[in-house]
């Protein structure tokens, strides 16, 4: 080829595909998270496959066209939407990387096209560009699946390198990664939620009969046509048809949006070469420093320093970690969304024994538990070596995580006990409230020894949200932080069961509330007590500890 | 003679196969500005994480003040400002969230870490970032960050690792006043740096490691008595015979031909 430097392309390849080849043979954690992956998306992107192709096989017109349609269009969406979420983490995508040697616009473009071939949406490509093979080859179309599908997988590309570069300066800002997470997560849990009220809505309020003609009648590709992938399914259909004029003009306008993108994209690369970049504002604009008071909520003050101090820290870090914050929210949440699924799902008879909220109540409790107080020393992430090289009481140090994890948890409790009373009867509920409070404070006692013991690392780059940690905890911590934390959790709780018999089994609802009590009292106090054995193992273990969590060599 | 402040018998550290520290032996005296060199991969950061308690040694015992790092660590502690070689930040406080917090660990009582804290950040220049996330920060603001708390307790003893790479000149002369002040008031500081002018300036006594060995100490004439110097010679010649790296530089120099002769440059 005229223009490109071949020893650099070689090159770059060599590299991407030595990458791709040490995510499967790197660590041991790698490969297993490789098969997850696998596990999880290899069927689910099978199943669309022969889904796709039994629907042009044996479907009726216009529906096989509709439906290549639908999936040439949703692989554009996906590709337009994947920097986000794979940008950082795959260098193919990301030619900024490439700027700081003398590449040619050219030869990034072409080492970005040849680059692809090997990442990973692509691997989700080839089974459904497989399936349309295979079932639009044997018709008249096939001259228009032989050109359409190529130029359908550059325009993929291409709308996730314009998406890149052009708000790559965005993409890239720590707040929009930070909100990202938070968001997407905040979606993923409420996903079930939507979709059921959605089609809750849909049942009520919509007429059956017109709700189906409209289905009936539904042409999707009408509009998806103008998509540059659309109109490539258009084109196919009609050279099916036999229409090869119609066809032709199709695969031609696709042709030309391909030249159109092409062009915006290359135009945006000479921007990112000559250091021109496309942004929307300024990422991360420094914000005019105003003198703030530090803010002190007024039952912190109740604190005697430096615990005080501590539990301050350990509150804000929990907030400003987007990946801890999505825990507070989630805790929040989670019950609107169990409950939502009942209502939903089609259990709930109008008739409802409110007796069993309160139980409910102790079993939610586990999870914020789990998600404030486990790995605690982890989530210190670097600031963790700083803690280790203070003279600070480490007895202190856990009381403050030990409190600030109580009280996280508790929240949530606390905010919807009140609310219940409206639908349960009001002893039970105050017994799980109070149990409730026992449990997290037993619960908390254990994740806080754990903490100590087999502590993993977590990933807190800010860059790579989603990345799993280079480094995991080896066999034994997962294990034990599976197993062991739960099951010495379920021992130290044993005389919790004794009320909650007393109560839900028989009935005495008086003597089980003065039990709860006690037991509340005694879950906290475990709580409070379990500081001491926990500062003593940290105290002896701090240098092993960072060791563990050590954080990777920067790629 | 005066109280020793920092002592190592034969430490070691052995990762895995690689000996990255091999039986060190040092002690320094109460108030004595001690620099460390070394050239990359030496062994200098691994040395001071076993002397301030953050790496476990293999063998051999390290004593700051008295205390002994690993027996009485939170006693040594209290004596100890350190800035590590990873900074060790919290990246999600903001620079005076993050001395505030330091000053706080280091048991100070409210009023001072307060008045303290906007002193040091006064000092390092940081008041107008000071509100920013740390995750933000260049890394000289990084840099100034941690050392302001290293030092927000006045520790008798102050561990450097490289403080003044990556540091603009500004704040080079404020640091070197706040560590000329600390020194005069008696802090033992112990520093690794590469910036051997600066090195030559400040240290009342210098050691040299080399692939994990002491291989020279002593003040800068004690130096070069045994290096055989003439008595003007710098700290650069010294160090660079200590390490034994004067001959292999100028013969491998001597193979890059292709440097020179850049098109369009004058002979
Ligand atoms: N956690 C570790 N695991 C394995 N090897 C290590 C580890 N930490 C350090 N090393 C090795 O120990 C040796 C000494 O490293 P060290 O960081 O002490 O060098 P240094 O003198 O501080 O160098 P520099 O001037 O570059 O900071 C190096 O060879 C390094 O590769
Ligand atoms: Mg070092």
């Amino acid at each position: 080829m005229m223009g490109i430097n071949t020893a650099q392309q070689r090159t770059l390849f060599g590299l991407r595909s030595r990458l791709l080849w040490r995510q499967f043979t790197g660590e041991k954690g790698r490969i297993i998270s490789a098969l997850i992956v696998l596990l999880i998306f290899g069927p689910m992107v099978l199943g669309i496959s022969i889904a796709s192709a039994v629907g042009y096989i044996q479907l009726e017109a216009p529906w096989p066209a509709q439906i290549l349609g639908g999936v040439l269009v949703l692989l554009w969406v996906v590709w337009a939407v994947a920097p986000v979420f794979l940008g950082p983490i795959n260098v193919s995508i990301d030619v900024s990387r490439l700027l700081v040697y003398p590449v040619t616009r050219r030869d990034m473009a072409t080492a970005v096209l040849f680059g692809t071939l090997l990442d990973y949406p692509t691997f989700l490509v080839l089974p459904l560009f497989a399936a349309i093979v295979a079932s639009w080859m044997w018709s008249l179309a096939w001259p228009f699946v032989l050109l359409g599908l190529p130029i359908a997988y550059l325009h993929m590309v291409i709308i996730g390198q314009i998406v890149m570069v052009g708000a790559g300066s965005i993409l890239n800002s720590r707040r929009f990664r930070d909100l990202s997470i938070v968001v997407f997560s905040i979606l993923g849990a409420s996903c079930y939620f939507i979709s059921q009220g959605v089609t809750r809505v849909l049942e009520e309020f919509v007429d059956l009969e017109s709700a189906e003609t409209f289905l009936l009648t539904w042409r999707p590709l009408d509009q998806l046509q103008w998509l540059p992938t659309g109109s490539i399914a258009r084109a196919i259909e009609q050279g099916a048809a036999g229409n090869f004029g119609l066809a032709t003009a199709w695969l031609g306008y696709s042709l030309l949006l391909l030249v159109g993108l092409g062009y915006v994209w290359l135009v945006l690369l000479d921007r990112l070469i000559t250091g021109q970049t496309f942004s929307f504002g300024q990422a991360d604009a420094p914000k005019a420093a105003k003198p703030k008071r530090a803010r002190r909520s007024f039952k912190l003050k109740l604190l005697p320093e430096p615990l005080q101090s501590i539990v301050l820290k350990e509150i804000i870090l929990t907030w400003r970690i987007p990946q801890r914050r999505i825990g507070m929210i989630q805790a929040f949440l989670l019950p609107v969304i169990f409950s939502g699924i009942y209502l939903f799902s089609g259990e709930f008879d109008g008739e409802f024994n409110g007796r069993w909220v309160g139980l409910f109540l102790i079993g939610y409790s586990y999870i914020p538990t789990l998600g404030f107080g486990s790995n605690t020393l982890a989530w210190e992430g670097q600031g963790l070596a700083m803690l280790f090289l203070t003279p600070a009481s480490r007895r202190l140090i856990f009381q403050a995580k030990t409190v600030t994890s109580i009280l996280l948890a508790a929240l949530p409790i606390a905010f919807f006990t009140p609310l219940l009373f409206f639908i349960s009867p009001p002893l039970p509920l105050l017994t799980g409230f109070f149990l409730a409070l026992g449990f997290i404070g037993v619960g908390t006692a254990v994740v806080m020894l754990f903490s100590v013991w087999f502590p993993y690392p977590v990933n807190m780059d800010p860059k790579r949200p989603f990345a799993q940690p280079e480094r995991r905890g080896g066999f034994i911590p997962t294990l034990m932080n599976v197993i062991g934390t739960p099951l010495l959790t379920g021992l130290l709780g044993i005389p919790l069961a004794l009320p909650i018999a007393l109560v839900w089994w028989f009935e005495w609802a008086w003597p089980g509330l003065i039990l709860a009590v006690i037991c509340a009292v005694y879950g906290l106090g475990v709580a409070w007590v379990m500081c001491g054995p926990a500062a003593e193992q940290l105290l002896k273990r701090e240098p092993e500890i960072l060791d563990a969590l050590r954080a990777p060599e920067g790629d | 003679m005066k109280p020793i402040a920092i002592e190592a018998k034969g430490l070691k550290k052995q990762f895995d196969k690689k000996v990255a520290v091999h039986d060190l032996s040092l002690t320094v005296e109460q108030g004595e500005f001690f620099g460390f060199l070394g050239p990359n991969g030496a062994g200098k950061s691994t040395t001071i994480k076993m002397l301030v308690g953050l790496l476990r040694p293999s063998a051999g015992t390290a004593t700051i003040s008295g205390f002994d790092v690993w027996q009485e660590p939170l006693k040594a502690k209290a004596q100890l400002g350190v800035l590590p070689e990873g900074l060790n930040l919290y990246e999600r406080l903001n620079a005076r969230e993050f001395i505030r917090f330091a000053g706080t660990m280091y048991g100070l009582e409210k009023r001072d870490v307060d008045q303290r804290t906007e002193e040091l950040l006064a000092l390092m220049d940081l008041e107008d970032a000071a509100e920013k996330l740390i995750v933000d920060y260049s890394q000289g603001m990084r840099k100034k960050t941690a050392l302001a708390a290293a030092i927000i307790h006045a520790p008798r003893v102050l561990f450097l690792d490289e403080p003044f790479e990556g540091i603009d000149a500004i704040s080079v002369r404020a640091i070197r006043q706040v560590l000329d002040r600390l020194r005069s008031s008696g802090t033992t500081i112990f520093f690794s740096s590469h910036i051997l002018e600066v090195v030559q300036r400040l240290c009342t006594r210098i050691a040299v490691i080399n692939e994990g060995e002491l291989v020279a100490a002593g003040t800068m004439a004690e130096l070069r008595q045994k290096a055989q110097s003439d008595p003007d010679s710098t700290l650069e010649d010294l160090f660079l015979k200590a390490v034994g790296a004067e001959e292999k530089q100028n013969t491998q120099i001597g193979e890059l031909s292709w440097l020179d002769g850049l098109p369009g440059a004058s002979a």
